[in-house]
């Protein structure tokens, strides 16, 4: 009998094991599918999920019907993206063409082989230059198509501002010391906050720092990946004093701020500036009435001249590198990458508020207020990337977290930046 | 009872094999065959670099503090979690259990935020403790419960993470300690009553030992339950803020789905296994042996 209950109580206990059993399986085993019975090469595609489920049936269709001789799959993977990518990538049972974030996971997977040479598509030539590091592997070669740009700001309410009387965007910290002061005076709240959630940390620390490094990005990167490097760069103060101001600015408790609260109180009017991304419009344009929000860049730096707005690519497309059909999957990448497909992939996924615009030059899509601000900054070419996508892969998640140490109140500004330095320590793959 | 046992024993074995058999593919297999061999690799996901590394996981543990902040940070909540649980439950399912006008209905209500998704329930309690509690603090004046940012310290999350548990699981604990009171034999109450036990002393003397079984498996449930929490905590406060409230589950998850360490990440669910299971056995082996024979 006592036998009997140690085993009840063992394999009880074991049901807290199976939470890290699950790497052998999931992920759809279609990177091998051969030509289906009508004659049509079968090709496989995942992508996260998101609110463009609508938006990928349609693509799906519309490729579909355009090529008789492919048929394309198109699955938004419910769950995490990144255990699956991880799962998948262990049993080795990637589609045939798929996404990754820029930068770090593009190179991780070019360097392991599993990624198709992309330098000779005809993408190449049409997204703009910056873009196309995303995309590049660590020898410099092409290994993905940047398929859109996202971009990190201080997205404003133009009719608020003018309320109290502001009549330029401010371009450093002091004048935005001045508009936040000026808001307050007219009984308007300067800042909204999304602050619970540490990926907005993660987004506003980096569009913070990358101020200063933007001269040496690739410089930056090494010394961190070399584990020599540090955040104590030259303008870390500026960016905690901005910081200070964004906490001295904002609303009451907004560490209780998430980011669903943070869009509705920009989209209702209820706060004049939120340090944001592109992806909050969604919410803007839902509201009635629809503010107007423009966006200008973090005046993070005293020097206005550093001041650019945070652009980036968010998503890449790349191709198995062990597919079947590699014309047939190049085809698929140029059907995605046509500003002129009508009623392509790119006019889908660009038509809502809020979607991101293609990273290059493209005039269809979602209009507002903030991207006609958006394309002042790219057309004068007064962009930075996000150094976040370039950190060791992971190490962007615990930024966030460590950051949020900050604006919580736990942790100084030196324990935040060594901190920063160790944990780097362990994202380092040697 | 033994004859009996005879008689019926294949019918017994018939009743307990698909389950046994469903159990064993989704959690034994995996866990002898993937989770604990991969413990002692090296294996990192996105480069698909995989080598054997012995017990160095293991050492790496030892002095790993962002893992064992967690583990005690599951501790923590865990005591409270337990304990007010489990009396809140027994409470409930005390006066339910008198006569009382639509107790079907109340104990239903309990028991809804048990079938509720954990995500759901941390949507609710977020927007309770952000907007609501917020808001009613400036309608009635009171400065102190506005003041109070739920989610902006460690204790407050902690909080937070403590009230949602409790309330979520209280329902099945109160249904379980109610079909235990109801097994209680109605002439012992009696008995007692006549003896003049009755009140406090009719739970403590009588209902209390007599519900043993009950109490055994509760506790059971609500410290399994403790250690592998993981989706009201990440669905509240996702770790934060500043990684205070992350659970060892959540480490887990992240050492393997976020920094791609599948080795050092099974490493840990072993080492959070053998955890539970002491801790399980530990309890099993005191509360039984305060279970009374009928």
């Amino acid at each position: 009998m006592k036998k009997k209950r140690l085993l009840a109580a063992g394999l009880a206990a074991m049901m807290t094991l199976s939470l890290a059993a699950c790497g052998s399986s999931g992920g759809d085993s279609d990177a091998d599918s051969g030509s289906g019975s009508n004659g049509k090469v079968k090709l496989s595609m995942s992508v996260w999920n998101g609110n463009w489920a609508e938006d990928l049936q349609a693509f799906e269709d519309d490729f579909n019907s355009k090529n008789e001789d492919i048929e394309l799959d198109v699955t938004m993977q419910t769950g995490d993206y990144s255990d699956w990518l991880g799962a998948s990538t262990a049993s080795n049972d990637l589609p045939d063409i798929y996404l990754l974030t820029p930068y770090a996971q593009v190179q991780s997977f070019a360097s392991a082989g599993r990624i198709m040479d992309l330098s000779d598509e005809p993408f190449v030539d049409k997204v703009y230059p910056q873009a196309l590091d995303a995309g590049k592997g660590a020898d410099g070669t092409v290994y993905a198509y940047p398929a859109n740009y996202e971009y990190l700001g201080v997205f404003y309410n133009k009719t608020l501002f003018e309320q109290a009387g502001i009549e330029s965007v401010p371009t450093t910290p002091d004048e935005f010391v001045d508009a936040c002061e000026k808001l307050q005076a007219a009984g308007i709240q300067p800042l909204g906050s999304t602050f619970k959630e540490s990926w907005t940390l993660k987004h506003l620390f980096s569009a913070l720092l990358t101020p200063f490094v933007q001269d040496d990005i690739p410089g930056f990167i090494d010394s961190l990946n070399s584990g020599k490097g540090t955040f104590d760069v030259d303008g870390i103060d500026q960016v905690f004093d901005f910081l200070d101001i964004v906490k001295e600015y904002n609303v009451n408790n907004m560490m209780d701020q998430d980011s669903t609260a943070g869009y509705n109180a920009l989209a209702n009017g209820e706060v004049a500036m939120l340090l944001t991304g592109e992806f909050s419009l969604a919410t803007v344009a839902a509201a009635d009435p629809v503010q107007e929000i423009g966006v200008f860049a973090m005046p993070v730096s005293s020097d206005p001249s550093q001041n650019k707005l945070s652009v980036d690519v968010g998503i890449c497309y790349v191709i198995n590198a062990e597919t079947k059909h590699p014309e047939e999957c190049k085809r698929v990448l140029e059907y995605m990458s046509n500003p002129d497909e009508e009623g392509g992939y790119m006019q889908l996924v660009s038509s809502d508020p809020g979607d991101a615009m293609p990273a290059m030059p493209f005039d269809g899509g979602a209009e507002s207020p903030a991207r006609t601000d958006y394309e002042t900054y790219v057309d004068a070419g007064n962009t930075i990337p996000w150094v976040y996508q370039q950190y060791a892969a992971g190490f962007d998640v615990e930024s966030g977290d460590i950051v949020q140490g900050y604006m919580s109140g736990a942790a100084d500004r030196d324990t935040i930046i060594s901190e920063l330095n160790e944990a780097y320590q362990n994202y380092i793959t040697e | 009872m033994a004859i009996l046992y005879k008689k019926y024993k294949k019918y017994y074995y018939m009743f307990i094999i698909p389950a046994l058999l469903l159990y064993a593919l989704a959690l034994l297999v995996p866990m002898f065959l993937g989770t604990i061999p991969y413990s002692f690799e090296n294996w990192n996901l996105m480069s698909g670099s995989r080598s054997f590394a012995g017990i160095n996981n293991y050492i790496k543990l030892l002095s790993d503090k962002d893992f064992w902040h967690a583990f005690l940070f599951n501790i923590s909540i865990g005591i409270w979690t337990i304990v007010g649980s489990n009396v809140l439950g027994f409470i409930i399912a005390y006066f339910l259990n008198k006569k009382i006008r639509a107790r079907g209905v109340i104990r239903a209500l309990f028991f809804i935020p048990n079938i509720i998704s954990a995500v759901l329930v941390a949507f609710i309690w977020t927007f309770i403790f952000a907007q609501i509690l917020p808001n009613l603090a400036e309608i009635m004046g009171w400065d102190w419960l506005g003041n109070i940012s739920w989610f902006g310290s460690p204790g407050t999350a902690s909080f937070t993470i403590i009230l949602v548990s409790i309330w979520q699981q209280i329902g099945f604990l109160m249904i379980i300690y109610t079909a235990g009171l109801q097994t209680v034999p109605e002439e012992l109450i009696e008995a007692g009553k006549m003896d003049g036990c009755t009140g406090f002393r009719l739970v403590r003397y009588i209902q209390l030992p007599l519900l043993m079984p009950t109490i055994t498996i509760n506790l059971f449930v609500s410290i399994s339950g403790a250690f592998k929490a993981f989706d009201v905590p990440n669905a509240m406060t996702a770790g934060g803020p500043y990684g205070s409230t992350m659970t060892a589950a959540m480490d887990i998850y992240q050492e393997a789905f976020v920094r791609y360490n599948l080795g050092y990440g099974a490493a840990k669910s072993v080492v959070l296994f053998a955890a539970v299971a002491a801790v399980t056995l530990i309890q099993l082996h005191f509360t039984r042996k305060r279970e009374v024979e009928l």
